[in-house]
């Protein structure tokens, strides 16, 4: 708010002293997106209009029943406004003009935080794609590309809704993925067996985003060694696509969560599923190294999903207060509720920054990345509880609009590798350069 | 019989319900139990004496019961905490029993009249208290025999038979109270349910409206100083409440969470050897421990023989503890068991929710510690 009195005094600054003088009334996020380059400015506000007319109607039905909800007609809006097939620029898909330059994964954590603002789980349900998809961007391998990626984004670019999961996690094994110690000796058991033609897979996946519904999983097994004995992830872990219908693919029960609901976290099991030898993603045993870029490049959206949550908290707990009058004032006119307004938005800010500037490794690194998302997830559910607690009794009601934060940003410590293993991650990469070395 | 050896049986008792109670409520995978079943174990619960104002002898024994006047509040927080371990929901449907009875206040429970089989529990801030109005409402006012007005976030035990309300007897700052059990039935009177919760389902929720409602004869049961210091002593022991439920919930996840480690191997050993799984554990353990300290506080004082300040203080320290010390437990906990942490199936994610619903029921933080320096303020010459 800029007083009267205060415009009056400015007006008697000389004009080079009004020009570096900022008295515009515009609200944070305009003034963030004057920050950014043009046409990334673009993107996040035909970010923000998509998740306000698309998702934001869904939202409520999502979460109070995932089982019955249908993403497919949102995923088919998604693809129709381009969302789904920003992993290749145009003719391709839909990727950013200077997106290289930009960083390669602003776009990407621009949408993240738009769209989980209005619904972490819809949010994560097409984001969720992305990931999918990123070994095959990463790989390096120009058959895989034009194979797999290049029909995905063209599908998806001409409205056809086309979806992909990522597949590492298994029943006994998910974290021990996030460093190198833990890998060594990690309990994962799809294995790959090399057969003529191609490979058999075998084994069992489990919380797979989308994979309820994706038509192509990119499944991470571990190939026999050649000198026999049990192989190791950091060995011999390969990347394999399997698509939907694949005979002894099948998909399980999708998991009750506490929180981004509307995403599913589904079972798939693999039986002497066949995949021909086109299929693989990649070198052979060249997957641990696919799965830890591929985490250096999620794990940054991760990041921006948890600025989502803290703002889609820090926004509706603000709009309690506006509407809520006590004593005959508003809400908003008590020095309590300001102080604690204020750690929402600058938690909020915070976040968002570290976030931006993380989109700005090129490319992104392990020890950034992880930084990231360990901070946001833990900032995410403090500002979300910090929201609840400003609502009081209100705030642990589903109409407060705050409740649904919490459990969806809880998730946020969790997956991507639990943000213990992301601290160790942090600590692994920079312990030669930061750590043992004197700086 | 001595009351040692009642106190005994009792706790044994609680022991046997709370087992009966986990196996109705939780045989099927349910994210909140079966809450089909709560009533039944509430009539049960009732018919052994744990819920106040319920049986026989008035309770007596029961949460909240008559005892705590001359014995304290030590039963009825380890009671709680029992029935925490089980089940929030359930512990909060006990303990909301036990509020109604409260409100109502010492010199009725030595009435020897007929009890109240369930009750809706619902107060005002209460005279000198700043709690603002999101906490409880704006309040029930009572003006010329009609009662008018609203509170907020009742808690019902189950379909209730009597509503326990505070009301003021004059509108302003400095008005009087009264305590009125009314029929639920009474004309007038609307209960109407305040929608869905985070968590804590097993308990209703309510808010109770009252449109010119006449009061009936005999439904003032307590006008004034009396009803001040019910209402007073209702809030502080409402939030010590709390904070037992949470404390009895919270040691259930980490005992779960600790089971777990043992058995999930991660890195070629189990986790429970993972320094970064031991951290949280004895966090998790020393946040109980805290919880602990500040609920024994004044536990065994007799409760006629706290001074209300000195009582809401308390309640004011235990439920902030609670919030904290039993919240980072069961987040603690939860992270223990990484992703099946965060699935129903696994309990804990229930175990957040609930206590998440306990950090802000009839109160948020920061209401409650401007309420704690008003009173420390006030002690102070």
């Amino acid at each position: 708010m800029i007083t009267s009195e205060l415009r009056r005094s400015a007006d008697l600054l000389k004009p080079a002293g009004r020009a570096l003088f900022d008295l515009d009334e515009k609200s944070l996020w305009e003034r963030e997106t004057a920050t950014l380059p043009r046409r990334l400015a673009r993107r996040r506000r035909a970010y923000r209009d998509f998740a306000r007319s698309e998702l934001a109607p869904l939202v409520a039905e999502a979460d109070a029943d995932p089982a019955g909800y249908d993403p497919r007609p949102l995923l088919g809006a998604a693809a129709r406004a381009g969302l789904q097939s920003e992993q290749l620029p145009p003719p391709w898909g839909t990727m950013p003009l200077g997106a290289v330059r930009d960083g390669p994964l602003f776009h990407e954590v621009l949408k993240a935080e738009e769209l989980t603002t209005v619904c972490a789980g819809l949010g994560l349900g097409l984001l969720a794609h992305g990931l999918g998809m990123a070994p095959l961007q990463l790989c390096g391998d120009l058959p895989s590309m034009r194979r797999w990626l290049v029909p995905m984004c063209r599908d998806n670019r001409a409205g056809r809704p086309r979806l992909a999961a990522f597949a590492i996690t298994e029943p006994s094994a998910g974290s021990d993925v996030e460093d190198s110690e833990g890998a060594r000796s990690a309990r994962f058991r799809t294995s790959a067996r090399r057969v003529p033609g191609g490979y058999l897979l075998n084994g069992q996946k489990v919380f797979i985003t989308g994979g309820a519904h994706a038509d192509l999983v990119t499944v991470f097994a571990t190939l026999e060694p050649d000198s026999g004995g049990p192989g190791r992830v950091d060995r011999d872990w390969t990347c394999f696509v399997v698509e939907r219908g694949t005979p002894g693919f099948r998909t399980g029960r999708s998991e009750h969560k506490l929180g981004q609901r509307a995403a599913d976290a589904t079972e798939l099991f693999l039986d002497d599923v066949f995949v021909p030898s086109i299929n693989r993603v990649g070198a052979e045993r060249s997957g641990w190294a696919i799965n830890r870029n591929v985490l250096n490049y999620s794990r940054v959206p991760v990041g921006a999903i948890a600025v989502g949550i803290a703002r889609g908290a820090t926004e509706a707990a603000t709009d309690y207060c506006r509407r809520t009058r006590l004593g005959g004032k508003s809400l908003l006119a008590y020095q309590e509720i300001q102080l604690t307004l204020a750690d929402l938005w600058l938690e909020t800010m915070a976040m968002r920054a570290m976030v931006w500037q993380g989109a700005r490794h090129i490319p992104p690194t392990q020890g950034v990345s992880a930084a990231v998302k360990t901070f946001c997830g833990d900032r995410a559910v403090a500002v979300s509880l910090r929201a609840i607690e400003l609502l009081a009794d209100d705030g642990a009601h589903v109409a407060g609009g705050v409740e649904k934060r919490l459990r969806d940003g809880r998730l946020n410590q969790i997956y991507e590798g639990t943000n213990q293993l992301n601290r160790l991650a942090l600590v692994e990469a920079l312990w030669e350069t930061d750590l043992i070395a004197a700086t | 019989m001595s009351t040692t050896v009642d106190l005994d049986l009792l706790l044994d008792t609680v022991g046997h319900f709370a087992s009966k109670a986990e196996q109705r409520l939780f045989g099927a995978e349910l994210p909140d139990g079966d809450l089909g079943a709560v009533d039944g174990l509430l009539l049960e619960a009732a018919s052994i004496g744990l819920l106040a104002g319920a049986d026989a002898d008035g309770g007596r024994w029961g949460v909240w019961g008559a005892h705590v006047d001359s014995e304290g509040v030590s039963l009825s927080l380890g009671v709680l905490r029992r029935l925490g371990r089980v089940c929030a929901g359930l512990a909060t449907a006990v303990h909301a029993q036990g509020l109604g009875s409260l409100l109502l206040g010492s010199a009725d429970r030595s009435s020897g009249g007929p009890r109240p089989a369930r009750v809706v529990a619902a107060f005002s801030p209460p005279f000198g208290v700043a709690l603002d109005p999101r906490t409880f409402g704006d309040g029930l006012v009572l003006d010329g025999g009609r009662l008018h007005g609203r509170v907020r976030f009742g808690l019902v035990p189950g379909s209730a038979d009597i509503v326990v309300v505070a009301a003021r007897t004059a509108i302003g700052p400095e008005g009087h109270w009264a305590v009125l059990a009314l029929p639920a039935a009474t004309p007038g009177l609307r209960i109407t349910p305040c929608g869905a919760r985070i968590g804590l389902r097993a308990t209703g929720m309510v808010d109770v409206v009252a449109d010119g409602v006449a009061i009936p004869a005999g439904a003032e049961r307590h006008r004034g100083r009396a009803a001040e210091r019910s209402i007073e002593t209702t809030i502080g022991c409402d939030w010590l409440g709390q904070a037992a439920i949470a404390l009895g919930s919270a040691e259930r996840a980490v005992a779960d969470a600790t089971s777990y480690t043992r058995t999930r191997v991660q890195g070629g050993v189990p986790i429970a050897d993972h320094a970064a799984v031991r951290l949280l554990l004895g966090r998790a353990e020393h946040d109980l421990a805290v919880l602990t300290c500040v609920l024994d506080r004044h536990a065994r004082t007799p409760i006629a023989e706290l001074d209300t300040p000195t009582l809401l203080r308390w309640g004011i320290d235990a439920r902030l503890a609670a919030g904290e010390q039993a919240g980072r437990a069961v987040t603690d906990a939860l992270q223990t068991l990484g992703g099946y942490g965060y699935m129903d199936e696994y309990g804990l994610s229930k175990r957040l929710r609930d206590l998440t619903a306990l950090r802000v029921l009839h109160g948020g933080p920061d209401q409650l510690l401007l309420l704690r320096h008003e009173l420390a303020a006030a002690a102070t010459p």
